[in-house]
């Protein structure tokens, strides 16, 4: 378990290399340097800027320089972003915390409707409604994110008008009303776009669970529980779900890199003011450190949630403490 | 099977014979004053996008770009994973294991990340360099699929068999492991071609990949979605275009996987994954 846990941290080192190493080498390929981007150099005559150069270290070798920046990303300094002047920590924690909302509630919901529709189709595997709906969520799950999230647009906000078109929250509802109805609007205007990430990812959960479960429903185990007279029910719940655990949190797992890309586009489509949508914004104004920080944060994210995932999995299933990681 | 594979033909049909098919030239400008998100009709049978451009002639040059650059991308990540794959389960396992580990650190990097920093660094992407990152990041699955798939096969007693017999390592590989690759990874670069043009028309969508006025499905749905009530043709046309190139390249890849003998526990090793 501790070795396992050393190789898995080593890991996650080397993306956490790779990713800084990206971000360096954006900030300091993108043509043009901090001191000639940017509104606020306007106006400066070219021995200022040379000053200012030297003043931030920006004629300093590249490895000083690379080591220097290593040493502001683990300190939480990202630099500032060329559009607003902000501490990119600052722009990018803001918009973060809007897209967890938002990929939590999918995820959640993701995790619900999959172990729902594949514990019943793996658990009745005659019964055709089921079989139905698992389809149903096989083929979505080959349709783009963002074609999925146009179409619930279409449908469900412009054309029949139920949910608002995109946006966290209704900015009158937000000034004037009481908690009650900012909780409501703000429900309503998370329900679609979480809907869409739930609908592409419950797939992946869905068919993993019910090959977990149908594998588990003739086996020896469950046999026995049904011959003592527990009920189907409680044979299920149990006996026969406990064991589909670890499978399907590695799916979601394996999930984790994916899962990011999505969100970064559905937010877009329904004008989340989250992380992916900051990005876009930036890469269109060539926010150079913008992009880098959020390029560490994202890969910060994935990394330290694989390792969760990952050690999660031996937790709770002892078999896969013994198999090496990439041959299991 | 037969079903996608007429539709998926059909629609390379429509992109190779684009000229022919196409009504008017894609990036023209009809008449921006009267032919402005006109709906379907005779003279334009897809209607026309708010630029007054001829919805159905875009969408038949799209599908041009959009499957050039996802066979290019896919055609490239197959070589590089086969390739990486294969040399990793044939050199000495330390190595390999090495090799491997590589491939895992890459999987988890999100390939967002890679395209956002490419599109920072040279600005607008052509075409081929589009398929380009899109392979150079897609390959992993792939060698991954024939690590495993090397591995096991080279455990089997024909091969075993082949080597008492005294052939060479490159006969063994050549006569014995690669025929029976074959089909996996036929079958594994359907579903990483129906994945790619996801991901190219995802990417333009966002304004990362084609540009305008160039058209791929992506860029026409970037176009349409502002209009998207009062002009539900031009977000629908594309959409349904690549949602049925998607989904007939993966059912192909679905049929050939299932189809593919000899290569049960290799399958029961993905699904236990």
């Amino acid at each position: 378990m501790v070795s396992f846990f050393f190789r898995r941290l080593l890991h996650a080192i080397a993306v956490m290399v790779i990713a800084v190493t990206l971000g360096f080498s954006l900030v300091h390929l993108a043509p043009g340097d901090a001191m000639t981007g940017g509104v606020m150099q306007a106006g400066r005559t070219t021995e200022a800027r040379d000053r200012m150069r030297a003043n931030a270290g920006l004629n300093l070798p590249l490895s000083t320089q690379y080591t220097r920046f290593v040493r502001g990303a683990l300190r939480g300094d990202l630099g500032r972003s060329f559009t607003d002047d902000q501490p990119v920590v600052t722009v990018l924690w803001t918009a973060l915390r809007r897209s967890l909302v938002l990929a939590g509630a999918g995820l959640i919901a993701a995790i619900a409707l999959g172990l729902l529709v594949g514990s019943a189709q793996g658990w009745y595997p005659q019964q055709r409604a089921f079989r139905w709906v698992g389809g149903a969520l096989t083929a979505l799950y080959a349709v783009p994110e963002f074609v999925l999230a146009i179409a619930l647009l279409g449908t469900l906000a412009y054309g029949a008008g139920w949910f608002p078109v995109g946006g966290m929250n209704d900015p009158v509802t937000s000034l004037l009303g009481s908690a009650t109805e900012r909780y409501a609007d703000a429900l309503r205007h998370v329900f679609l776009p979480a809907l869409t990430l739930a609908l592409g990812w419950s797939a992946a959960v869905a068919r993993q669970q019910r090959a977990a479960i149908a594998d588990s429903s003739s086996a020896d185990f469950v046999r026995t529980a049904r011959a003592k007279g527990r009920s189907e029910f409680a044979a299920l719940i149990h006996h026969a779900l406990p064991t589909t655990v670890a499978p399907v949190l590695a799916v979601i797992g394996l999930m984790i890199p994916a899962l990011v890309g999505g969100s970064v586009i559905v937010e877009i489509v329904f004008a989340w003011p989250g992380l992916g949508a900051q990005v876009v914004h930036a890469v269109a104004a060539r926010d150079v450190p913008v992009v880098s920080g959020a390029i560490i944060v994202i890969a910060l994210l994935v990394a330290i949630s694989s390792l969760l995932i990952d050690m999660a999995i031996r937790v709770v299933d002892p078999r896969q403490r013994t198999v090496r990681s990439h041959e299991s | 099977m037969k079903r996608a594979s007429a539709v998926l033909l059909l629609i390379v049909a429509l992109a190779l014979l684009a000229p022919l098919v196409a009504p008017y030239d894609p990036a023209a400008q009809l008449d921006i004053v009267a032919l402005k998100n006109s709906a379907p009709s005779f003279a334009h049978w897809l209607g026309t996008d708010p630029y007054s451009r001829d919805v159905f002639s875009r969408a038949v040059f799209g599908a041009r770009t959009s499957l050039t650059v996802a066979a290019l991308a896919t055609l490239l990540a197959t070589l590089v994973g086969c390739m990486w794959g294969a040399c990793a389960a044939s050199v000495s396992d330390r190595l390999g294991d090495a090799l491997m580990s590589v491939v895992e650190v890459l999987r988890s990097v999100p390939r967002v990340l890679v395209f956002l920093s490419v599109s920072v660094l040279l600005g607008p992407l052509s075409a081929v360099t589009l398929a380009l990152v899109l392979g150079a990041t897609a390959w992993t699955g792939t060698s991954r699929l024939v690590y495993v798939l090397v591995r096991d096969i080279s455990a089997r007693p024909f091969v075993e068999a082949a080597q008492a017999v005294g052939a060479s390592r490159w006969r063994v590989m050549q006569r014995h492991v690669m025929p029976q690759l074959l089909n996996p990874i036929v079958a594994s670069g359907a579903l990483l071609l129906a994945d790619i043009l996801a991901v190219e028309a995802g990417l333009s969508f966002i304004g990362l990949g084609v540009r305008p006025p160039g058209a791929s499905w992506g860029s026409m749905l970037q176009d349409g979605l502002p209009f998207l009530q009062s002009a539900w043709w031009l977000a629908a046309v594309p959409s349904l275009l690549l949602v049925a190139t998607v989904l007939s390249a993966a059912g192909i890849a679905d049929r050939l996987e299932s189809t593919s003998a000899g290569h049960a526990d290799a399958k029961k090793r993905r699904t236990e994954r």
